[in-house]
């Protein structure tokens, strides 16, 4: 039986199906000039009416994949009701993967080579300490407060709060265990220290190439590393709640700092900031898998620019690649096996 | 964001170009790019060179492909490879060049006309390039005398 309740739907998912199907709908202008459906293409087939049909039809299939996705969110698909969240979402993705390949492929008859001349400003580029100290300094607190939390266990309240309203008050407790207070700090330390390393990877490890367009491109990583740094401080901060601590001068901060990374990505990121008369990404074709995976052990970046045209992504043909996921996968495993601690 | 130090950088900058459709290996190119800009005189003995990482990120290349430049280079006397402190610049002075070594370049001319010849170069435009790198040469000859 097939039935809708608005108010039985999830909020969250709902937006999350709606942002990424916006996305995926403007996707095809935000991509460079020269790439079309992850693929080399002359800026005049972007312009040509073969290139407009092949738009069309993919868009028919993002507003398919959309409707598809709110269907499960609004609680459409009884059988499937508790998953109803994750299912809307997977649903949405599954439908344009599929919508993207049948583009992909409706495109590759009109390939054409990349441009193979490269070019690098031969300038040593000084490490920016201020920045590298904006990056661990979240983590150095955090182990600060694991040393005050060990020396201080009779003052951690019991029960200990781990999760907090919208309103900013405490909605769940949990008795004072170490494996609870201790669990939390390292989950949260966990993540702090990846996106850590995502600032470090922006910083030293994604492309800068264009002497000629030097300034403009360092701002592209500048907007990511923001929104990183915001995010990792948003994690410590969120750590030290527990503790009991007065955070709203934190708080404050925080809000600034995370309105301030999103001006940046508005205003910096990487659609101001991309030189319009570059067209090569520098990375060939047929080291982008189904179009979305980027593989490549013979490019030394780590961090490549999507061809889809908003983001980065990581270059699995890279060792580094897999040592990062694996430092992602672990704080969220061990994430997973603290909330099931939780709710058992 | 990163400090480059603006008081290395020429009015022109440096930068580094790379052909992959040319027969000439990446590595040769980089190396040859290199060469020329401390031929010019454009790095001070001392100096640092940007890092390998750096430039095959900044290249999309394979990290080893720039290490074998700075190694060709650092063979010839050109740099320094130290762990920790990455490239630096070489004080060298210019060894006096031998019979052979100008029957070598010669030979060497003479095989690029042709080839640039056969690439459909005419020889007037090839007598530009000519004069523009004899100039470069006089003018260098003049800044080197001053100092």
């Amino acid at each position: 039986m097939i039935w809708l309740n608005v108010l039985h739907m999830s909020p969250i998912w709902t937006l999350v199906v709606l942002a990424m199907s916006s996305l995926e709908y403007l996707m095809p202008e935000l991509s460079r000039p020269g790439v079309a459906f992850s693929t080399t293409v002359t800026e005049q087939f972007r312009r040509s009416d073969a290139h407009t049909r092949i738009v069309r039809r993919y868009r028919r299939g993002i507003v398919l994949s959309a409707l598809a996705g709110l269907l499960v969110a609004m609680g459409g698909v009884e059988q499937i009701d508790a998953w109803s969240g994750p299912g809307a979402f997977t649903i949405q993705y599954l439908i344009f993967l599929v919508s993207f390949a049948i583009a992909r492929a409706s495109t590759a008859k009109y390939r054409t080579e990349s441009d193979r001349v490269r070019e690098a400003a031969f300038a040593r580029r000084e490490p920016p300490i201020m920045l590298a100290l904006l990056v661990i300094a979240p983590l150095i607190a955090m182990c600060a407060a694991l040393a005050w939390t060990y020396a201080n266990w009779q003052l951690i309240p019991d029960p200990y709060p781990v999760h907090w309203g919208l309103n900013g008050q405490p909605d769940l407790w949990v008795q004072r265990t170490p494996l609870h207070v201790y669990g939390m700090l390292g989950l949260l330390a966990g993540v702090a220290a990846v996106l850590a390393f995502f600032g470090y990877g922006f910083l030293f490890w994604a492309r800068r190439p264009d002497g000629t367009q030097e300034r403009s491109w360092y701002r592209l990583p500048a907007g990511w590393i923001a929104i990183v740094l915001g995010a990792e401080y948003f994690v410590a901060a969120s750590a030290m709640l527990p503790l009991g601590m007065d955070v709203h001068p934190v708080e404050l901060l925080l809000l600034s700092l995370l309105a301030a990374s999103s001006l940046c990505l508005i205003v910096i990121g990487p659609i101001g900031s991309r030189p319009p008369s570059r067209t090569n990404d520098y990375t060939p074709d047929g080291a982008w898998k189904l179009g979305i995976f980027y593989y490549n052990p013979d490019d030394a970046a780590l961090f490549v620019e999507k061809r889809f045209g908003l983001g980065w992504t990581v270059n699995f043909g890279q060792t580094r690649a897999w040592i990062l996921i694996g430092l992602a996968l672990a704080p969220l495993g061990l994430g997973f096996a603290f909330v099931m601690s939780l709710t058992a | 964001m990163f400090k480059v130090d603006k008081k290395q950088m020429p009015a022109a900058k440096r930068l580094i170009k790379i052909d992959l459709s040319s027969t000439v290996p990446v590595y040769q190119q980089i190396a040859d790019q290199i060469r020329a800009m401390l031929v010019e005189g454009q790095f001070k003995a001392g100096e640092r060179l940007p890092t390998v990482r750096q430039i095959a990120v900044d290249l999309g290349v394979n990290h080893n492909t720039v290490a074998e430049a700075y190694r060709n280079l650092a063979e010839e006397g050109w740099l320094s490879l130290e762990r920790g402190r990455g490239a630096v610049v070489m004080s060298r002075s210019t060894p006096a060049a031998t019979p052979k070594a100008r029957i070598a370049f010669a030979n060497r001319l003479r095989d690029l006309v042709a080839q640039v010849r056969a690439a459909g170069l005419s020889p007037r435009a090839i007598r530009t390039e000519f004069e523009e790198v004899s100039e470069s040469l006089l003018m260098q000859k003049k800044r080197d005398s001053r100092r």
